[in-house]
């Protein structure tokens, strides 16, 4: 069953993102997104990242995701539901990424990947997560958070009317 | 279960559409969501290669980390599209070669 | 949960055709759909509650029709929305106009999973519950916005960017208030959550008053933060006083404008069931979710024997107040000490935990909730953004840093691991 679910969730990942990729409409790639997005966090949850799986849901869907519908309404004159977007040089765009995406998938599948051995699960990832994060990453924890507030006052500052 | 390849190749297709995305759409924000995308994939590479090579949580702290860079790259470049908006009264990035009008 | 149905399934022979894998989906599919007729029940029953209530505190009688005291109401209500023609606007998004109610329920359904109702009825033991209810809230907004913009509306568009934003800003103070209680237990599952909270001890430790060993009655910011969780999660759930999303007033409906039959049928259910996912995790970190406040028999004696007082207490004060004889709290407290002291075993049922404790603690809370949407008066948005980020949030961070500082100087460690 956990096969079946996997698959499920590997194709509203890559469907999704092609929706994001390639709709005419800028609103149903923005809430495309959205599967994507919940989609990952299934994988994680596959790859046993508890937590990261329901970060990525605060973070990515509550907060960037929102960001992002809040930044197309705000520049758009808005007339009808549907907003359409164009593209530039998409023949050549999809050739270019077509080959990235060949070579990588080839590259990845003729590696031989120096697997762990442990076969045993990592249980719950909470507390392993918070003791790294508040030991050895400690200085990277800070400096994160001084780039976030960086980042906020910035932010407020650049979307004021007169800078 | 399933291989560790199953999860590069989605990490690799994300890529790919993610880099698309930014390459070929001119609005801006939709540029923001091709750069969404492509940090996803990394994530999914982190946390692949955390369960299957190095069998150790390091790899979530920095996903969690790269989650972290992604609001704060977010919130700023939304900030910078909003100016663009009033400057230009479009986010056409092809139209923006001007930094002030 | 899951596990225990499956496996209790296979123990009969008739059902041992379905297997380890076939047993644990219809556990799920079990657990799912029992989950869904509570949410449909929630909300059938919460409309009429607060039809009652709002009712009471206006002098009114609510409905009366339908039923009993009108209590078949809503289900009329229910049956009506359901053969309601199917109203797409012609200009609307259609496929987002059919998808977003949808995804605002979704998220509000799916955060039931973790919560704990009784110590061992939870759908599912996660070890980072708190967290999960959190994250999956938070999609709600996704969904409104997605209504909000599908429907092609001006109003429902104000209504849907007035809600992200304040879903948004909200949200920061519910982690913190959250966040507080976790630091003092150290743990993200809501089981261990409630276990650390069993039994009695001192009001903040050192007062020397007994009190249940709540969370809220834990230490003096946490007593705080409880209050500081209860406004923000309203409005976090977009209820009066903080429903400007939809203000009938100013937006027609906000989001759900124009929206009618079963998909607002959809709204409702999801309203509900955050205000009760609210109230049950309120209940859950803050009053000891399913623990009972009485330790044993005598404490639940003892207990029941102060409630009756203070109910005679505040009979005579309504009566000298107000001149109004207001018997039912007196009349029932009396009975409940007088049955607990008679039986022994009523009153070991009242001290054992479970579904009974959380179901009160909740219901009281959800009361708070429609006390709060009938005397409050709306705010204005920018009423609303300054409480959220200048009143709450620093409150919120002041608390999560006194917690720290009472821990180190009550030299208090995590109550788990």
């Amino acid at each position: 069953m956990g096969e079946v679910i996997f698959w499920v969730i590997w194709a509203l990942v890559a469907v999704s993102a092609m929706v994001v990729a390639f709709s005419k409409n800028l609103v149903y790639s923005v809430f495309s997104l959205l599967a994507t997005f919940i989609g990952v966090a299934g994988i994680y949850i596959f790859l046993n990242a508890d937590f990261l799986a329901v970060t990525q849901i605060v973070i990515y869907v509550g907060g960037i995701l929102v960001l992002l519908v809040f930044g197309i309404m705000l520049t758009n004159r808005i007339v009808v539901a549907k907003i359409t977007q164009s593209s530039l040089q998409r023949t050549t765009g999809l050739v270019v990424v077509g080959a990235i995406f060949l070579v990588l998938v080839l590259t990845l599948l003729n590696q031989t990947w120096p697997l762990a051995t442990s076969a045993a699960e990592f249980d719950s990832t909470v507390n392993n997560i918070g003791e790294l994060l508040f030991g050895d990453y400690l200085i990277l924890f800070e400096v994160a958070s001084v780039l976030l507030l960086g980042a906020l006052i910035g932010a407020a500052t650049l979307a004021r009317k007169e800078l | 279960m399933h291989a560790l390849s199953s999860y590069l190749i989605l990490s690799a297709l994300l890529f790919s559409l993610g880099l698309y995305t930014v390459i070929t759409r001119k609005n801006a924000v939709a540029i923001l969501m091709g750069i969404e995308l492509i940090l996803n994939a990394a994530n999914v590479n982190f946390i692949a290669f955390s369960k299957f090579v190095t069998h150790h949580v390091e790899g979530h702290l920095m996903a969690v980390f790269i989650i972290m860079l992604a609001a704060a790259e977010a919130a700023v470049a939304l900030a910078i599209i909003l100016n663009l908006y009033n400057d230009h009264g479009n986010i056409n990035v092809d139209e923006a070669n001007a930094l002030k009008r | 949960m899951i596990d225990a149905i499956a496996s209790w399934m296979l123990q009969f022979g008739a059902l041992n055709w379905l297997g380890e894998t076939g047993a644990s989906l219809v556990a799920v599919a079990l657990v799912g759909i029992t989950l869904f007729i509570f949410v449909a029940a929630n909300a059938i029953v919460l409309v009429y509650v607060e039809r009652k209530v709002s009712a009471f505190m206006q002098v009114r009688l609510g409905p009366m029709r339908v039923g009993p005291m009108g209590t078949l109401q809503t289900v009329a209500d229910a049956l009506k929305l359901l053969v309601k023609e199917d109203i797409i606007p012609q200009f609307a998004d259609k496929v987002l106009f059919r998808v977003g109610p949808w995804v605002i329920l979704i998220s509000a359904f799916v955060a039931f999973a973790a919560i704990p109702f009784s110590p061992t009825w939870v759908p599912a033991d996660m070890s980072i519950g708190l967290f999960y209810v959190l994250s999956v809230s938070s999609v709600v907004v996704i969904g409104i916005v997605m209504s909000g913009w599908a429907s092609n509306n001006k109003w429902s568009l104000y209504g849907a960017m007035r809600s992200a934003a304040q879903i948004v800003s909200y949200e920061i103070p519910v982690g913190l208030s959250l966040l507080a209680a976790v630091a003092v237990v150290g743990t993200l599952n809501l089981q261990e959550l409630i276990q650390a909270q069993a039994g009695v001890g001192n009001l903040f430790h050192w007062i020397p008053i007994p009190v249940p060993n709540w969370f809220i009655f834990n230490n003096p910011f946490l007593f705080i933060a409880a209050f500081v969780y209860l406004i923000a999660a309203t409005a976090e759930v977009n209820r009066t006083p903080f429903d400007i999303p939809e203000a009938e007033s100013e937006l027609v409906a906000g989001f759900m404008t124009e929206f009618s039959g079963i998909r607002w049928a959809l709204f409702f259910l999801s309203e509900y069931a955050n205000a009760a996912v609210v109230a049950l995790l309120t209940a859950i970190v803050f009053l000891g979710g399913w623990q009972s406040p009485f330790p044993d028999i005598q404490g639940a004696r003892i207990g029941m024997s102060v409630l009756a007082v203070l109910a005679i207490i505040w009979t005579f004060y309504v009566k000298v107040k107000a001149n109004r004889l207001s018997i039912y709290p007196l009349a029932v407290t009396v009975v409940l000490a007088v049955l607990a002291w008679l039986f022994p075993a009523f009153a070991q049922w009242l001290a054992n935990p479970g579904l009974l404790w959380i179901a009160i603690k909740g219901g009281t809370i959800i009361f708070m909730l429609m006390w709060f949407r009938w005397t409050f008066p709306r705010l204005r948005v920018d009423q609303l953004m300054y409480v959220s980020w200048k009143v709450l949030l620093p409150l919120a961070m002041i608390n999560l840093a006194g917690v720290a500082i009472w821990m180190w100087l009550t030299g208090a460690i995590n109550l788990v691991g």
